[in-house]
């Protein structure tokens, strides 16, 4: 479904990706992980070109993403939902018109059709009852999983999720990991950012470990945890677990 | 690349500074005569705070320049075959205005000096007075001449001939300079000056009207020419002064300036309100109420006016600051830094003086495109900053979810960038209500001018200042109350 050729990113001198080669099947939920600044939230804003590639491409259901023209860029990041580290609720807007927003305004759905779809995506989350509140006043779970639900709402092909539990309380992790492993059950394809050790080893088909801006090694998440290959592997296991 | 668009800058620089170079005008007959005629009004310009040679009287009810320099001119205006037109303009700004030909001749008072002669032709003498200097009343035995203020502090009009006698002839003295004669005697009223240098009429004039003050000779040396006053023309209307003159000529001939004078005196009478016994109710300060409502009316068409085309100017600049295309932002920072580094009072001269000299603006249009031309700047940075303070992540969620910049822009951006604009806006608006007073420079008839006129009609100093304060602060304190009922509405957090 995505496939990754030879992508290299630099913000100016600094090379924070090195030749990156990487496929991602349908309905495949591949975890990233490696310690900060290994280039792993790069690559996943590479992805939906958040960021743009430096050199290199990204191939997404057989179409090249670089040169795309603005219009067709749009189009693309619709079918790409993407769950941010910070939430990034609008805060002017109810949980509700944060889901339908996107949907009126961009694929021209009637405010019924998105009305309806929206409160299915709700209760699907578990906040069926938080339509008519703000973002400011929910907890960081709650908010997290509306921002999810938004993503769903353009229904889309994969998830991206760039660090979803980093910014919340530890007691909040749960509720929202929760959501991201009913979304694998009916086979969504997830590419995951996380240092959630626990949900890599049971949801992930595969894992990637990064360090400055190299795959150091993948694979099955019982092959990469319980008999790392890599010295550098070894240890960044060694201080998280 | 960057060598052309360099060069494009430097091409349209040339072009927009060259529309400001006077250009020469190419010498033809000496046309100003029949110019008049042909339009059929004479255009005089007058600083009217100077009684009794020019001031506001209220006439069958109306608000009328009168006194002895205006009825010189109607009888010229007369002898033309033409109507008068009178524009009050701040003394300092009268040679501009004949300058850049807003008027076609300026009477009020004005000493025909070597300096200014350099610059205007000037009419035969019409009056002669004398140089006088005004003290406080509970003074009169301390300052008897004009050595008694050696060391002292005195007051002058901006400009005036009084201003250059106090530097040369009492170089010890310290000088305090205003625009307006009324201010100077309210300033002598509260100590802040220990005398006022004005010429002989008005001097006489002001004191015959108010008994905390009296008035000697300065005993000062005056050149040539320095002592009269004349009517000041442009440069190279030869006819015009000779009309004029033989018109002066029967003025004297006629003995008509000691009729002009009574004249002028029975007006400055009726300002004044009457017999001391009855002045203190009838002079009180809200019979002037309609100079103040007319004042106001102005303030707020000009603020309102200019916030709304600044808004419009402020948005389309901060869209070209945040553009990509390097010239539109540079043209766009060029202005910003630009105006937002010079005062607006130079700004609102130029526009009517310097681009006057090329189109004729009218004052008060002047004054609202120069009052918009610098809201905009300052607009524009407001608009600016609201926008960047929205976080990042906002736009990149609106994007992720396959928004265009311009959806998002309109959906996500703009609606939380408003929140932090409106205050600021808020404030530009109040700022303008305020700032827009530079206006009354250029003779706009807005709350401050009119402030002047009530001082210079009611001989009252303090009492107008007071009304004026709490008109504007009327209008601030209520545009602050009604901004902050729809910036509740806004907030959700």
């Amino acid at each position: 479904m995505i496939k990754i050729d030879h992508l290299k990113k630099s913000f100016g001198t600094n090379e924070v990706l090195t030749d990156i080669n990487q496929e991602v099947k349908k309905g495949e939920v591949v975890v990233i992980i490696g310690p900060s600044g290994s280039g792993k939230s790069t690559l996943l804003r590479c992805l939906n070109l958040l960021e743009t590639p430096t050199s290199g491409e990204v191939i997404f259901e057989g179409t090249a993403l670089t040169g795309l023209n603005e219009t067709k860029i749009n189009q693309l990041r619709e079918k790409m939902g993407m769950v941010f580290q910070s939430f990034n609720l609008f805060p002017h807007m109810t949980v509700l018109e944060n889901l339908k927003v996107s949907p009126v305004k961009v694929k021209g759905l009637s405010d019924q059709e998105a009305t309806a779809s929206a409160i299915k995506l709700l209760e699907q989350v578990g906040l069926s009852d938080k339509a008519d509140a703000y973002p400011a006043s929910l907890s960081g779970g709650q908010q997290q999983r509306v921002a999810i639900a938004r993503a769903l709402a353009m229904n889309p092909a994969v998830m991206l999720f760039d660090e979803p539990t980093s910014a919340l309380d530890p007691e909040m992790v749960g509720e929202v990991l929760k959501v991201m492993q009913d979304l694998a059950d009916v086979g969504m394809t997830m590419v995951v950012v996380t240092h959630e050790m626990g949900f890599a080893k049971e949801v992930a088909d595969r894992v990637i470990f990064m360090d400055g801006g190299y795959i150091v090694e993948e694979g099955k998440p019982e092959e990469l945890f319980n008999n790392p290959q890599h010295e550098r592997t070894q240890d960044f296991l060694a201080k998280i677990l | 690349m960057i060598k052309k668009s360099l060069y494009l800058v430097v091409l349209s620089l040339i072009a927009v500074f060259s529309f400001f170079i006077p250009v020469e005008t190419v010498f033809a007959a000496d046309t100003a005569l029949e110019d008049i005629q042909e339009k059929g009004t004479l255009v005089i310009g007058t600083s009217a705070d100077f009684p009794p040679y020019e001031f506001h009287s209220t006439v069958n009810g109306k608000d009328t320049i009168v006194g002895m320099d205006i009825s010189i001119a109607q009888k010229i205006a007369e002898d033309l075959g033409v109507e008068l037109k009178i524009e009050d303009i701040g003394f300092d700004s009268l040679l501009p205005a004949l300058e850049s030909e807003k008027v076609d001749m300026v009477i009020s008072g004005m000493s025909p000096t070597e300096e200014r002669k350099q610059s205007v032709d000037f009419s035969e003498v019409y009056y002669t007075g004398g140089q006088n200097i005004v003290v406080r009343e509970a003074d009169k035995e301390i300052y008897k001449s004009t050595a008694d203020l050696k060391g002292l502090k005195v007051g002058v009009q901006t400009g005036s001939l009084q201003e250059t006698l106090a530097q040369e002839q009492m170089p010890d003295s310290e000088i305090l300079s205003l625009t307006k004669t009324t201010d100077l005697l309210l300033a002598l009223k509260t100590n802040k000056v220990e005398a006022v240098l004005m010429e002989k009429p008005s001097a006489e004039a002001y004191v015959g009207n108010d008994n905390q003050i009296l008035t000697f000779d300065g005993g000062f040396q005056l050149e040539e020419g320095e002592q009269g006053s004349a009517i000041a023309f442009k440069k190279d209307t030869q006819s015009l002064v000779a009309a004029v003159n033989s018109s002066l000529t029967e003025i004297s001939e006629q003995d008509l300036i000691s009729d002009y004078l009574e004249e002028a005196g029975t007006h400055l009478q009726e300002a004044q309100g009457g017999t001391e016994e009855e002045s203190a109710e009838s002079n009180s300060i809200l019979n002037y109420w309609n100079y103040f409502l007319k004042g106001t009316g102005y303030t707020i068409l000009i603020s309102v006016v200019s916030v709304f085309f600044g808004s419009i100017l402020g948005v389309v600049l901060s869209f070209m600051r945040m553009s990509k295309n390097k010239i539109v932002h540079f043209v766009a920072t060029a202005y910003v830094e630009f105006v937002r580094g010079t005062p607006m009072m130079i700004q609102v001269m130029f526009i009517y003086f310097a681009v006057g000299y090329l189109v004729n603006i009218p004052a008060l249009a002047s004054g609202i495109i120069a009052v918009s031309l610098n809201s905009a700047a300052y607009i524009c940075e407001i608009i600016r900053s609201g926008l960047n303070s929205v976080p990042k992540g906002q736009s990149e969620a609106a994007r992720s979810l396959g928004m265009s910049k311009k959806i998002a822009m309109r959906q996500i951006i703009f609606p939380q960038a408003l929140k932090n604009i409106w205050p600021a806006l808020g404030n530009e608006f109040i700022t303008v209500i305020k700032e827009s007073s530079i206006v009354s420079i250029i003779g706009v008839s807005d709350l401050i001018f009119q402030t002047r006129v009530v001082t210079s009609v009611s001989y009252r100093g303090i009492a107008p200042l007071v009304v004026t304060m709490i008109i504007y602060f009327i209008l601030t304190f209520s545009l602050t109350k009604l901004l902050n009922h729809y910036e509740g509405k806004m907030n959700h957090d």
